[in-house]
């Protein structure tokens, strides 16, 4: 059976998304396959690579509650990163193992969290372009950037996130909540805990992770870290994600 | 000059703006959606830079990046928001 490297770990926003985009280059240069299971610590905010930043977030509410604001390199839309009680997952892979058809190849990346969820005993389901809901409801929201030959997606896994400091904090286009037929993104959301009626703690999450990815892309996840040219090109790609230049691009 | 928000059911949303300057009009493409390779929409923006109302729907067919691939709206939405918000 083929072998992935994963890594494990928590990092501030800035470093959680260097680490991401230095992988891509990493691969690319033929570095293993890599899965990452992380938490954003402290709690922070993403935005899509697309999105205008004053539109997306409630900056002014997360000044006041010191949460950082990143743009990463994906699109997609805002996500908060609740340090207690979100996973999130990065895939790194080649070009060729994935479907060519881009729609294609994000229900496929997609595949190890819906698999995750089901060994959770959710009826987890992926919904295009980009959603993984259970009941009709997103508990799980993915993104992806490209380089040549390289595919990253990331995404999250809220499985005890502050559904009300979500609604605060993001700003959701009238326009989006219609089409999805809900008042408020608390009302579209929801998160593993609430779904089991039980609590559940990041290390059962990223378990559960980890056996749904060797599942479905039929690897095993050995636990590694990262080389020291990758943690080199992380750390100056950081300052990408601390410049107002980058995180107000739009 | 204005700004178009558009959201198609099972699609992302896609905001775009038009303001006209002294050089003529700037558009600003932006939204939830996704874009292979992810400067297109960048090269698109600046294609279109100092375009008039007369001739936008000329520089769109010029500037579009046909061999980027969009996910969740398509460069025909992109196109019409561009167009109605120029006439708003």
């Amino acid at each position: 059976m083929a072998e992935w490297r994963l890594i494990l770990g928590r990092c501030p926003a800035d470093l959680c998304m260097a680490i991401d985009e230095a992988l891509m280059y990493s691969r690319a240069m033929g570095a293993p396959n890599t899965v990452r299971l992380y938490v954003f610590d402290p709690t922070a905010v993403t935005i899509g690579y697309f999105q205008r930043i004053r539109d997306s977030v409630d900056l002014v509410e997360a000044g006041r509650l010191g949460i950082n604001v990143v743009r990463r390199i994906s699109g997609g839309g805002s996500v908060l990163h609740d340090a207690r009680g979100e996973v999130t997952y990065s895939v790194v892979v080649g070009e060729e193992d994935v479907p060519r058809d881009v729609e294609d190849s994000f229900r496929h990346l997609s595949g190890g969290v819906v698999e995750a969820l089901r060994l959770m005993g959710l009826p987890a389901e992926f919904v295009p372009v980009n959603d993984i809901v259970v009941k009709g409801k997103k508990i799980s929201g993915n993104a992806q950037a490209r380089r040549p030959g390289v595919v990253l997606q990331h995404g999250t896994l809220l499985y005890d996130a502050d559904l009300e400091l979500m609604a605060r904090i993001l700003k959701a286009p009238k326009a989006k909540l219609e089409t999805h037929g809900a008042a408020s993104i608390a009302e579209r959301v929801t998160t593993v805990s609430r779904e089991l009626g039980r609590p559940i703690t990041a290390g059962e999450v990223v378990e559960a992770l980890r056996r749904g990815f060797e599942k479905h892309f039929g690897v095993t996840l050995v636990e590694g870290q990262l080389t020291p040219l990758e943690y080199s090109l992380a750390s100056s790609l950081r300052w990408k994600y601390r410049s107002n230049e980058w995180n107000y691009l739009r | 000059m204005g700004r178009i928000v558009v959201k198609r059911p099972g699609g992302k949303l896609l905001d775009v703006e038009v303001r006209e300057t002294e050089k003529g009009l700037e558009v600003t493409v932006s939204g939830d959606f996704f874009a292979f390779p992810e400067d297109s929409i960048a090269r698109l923006e600046e294609c279109l830079k100092g375009s008039s109302r007369e001739n936008l729907r000329e520089r769109l067919g010029e500037c579009i990046p046909e061999d980027a691939e969009l996910v969740g709206v398509s460069w025909s939405d992109v196109a019409e928001a561009i167009l109605r918000a120029a006439t708003e």
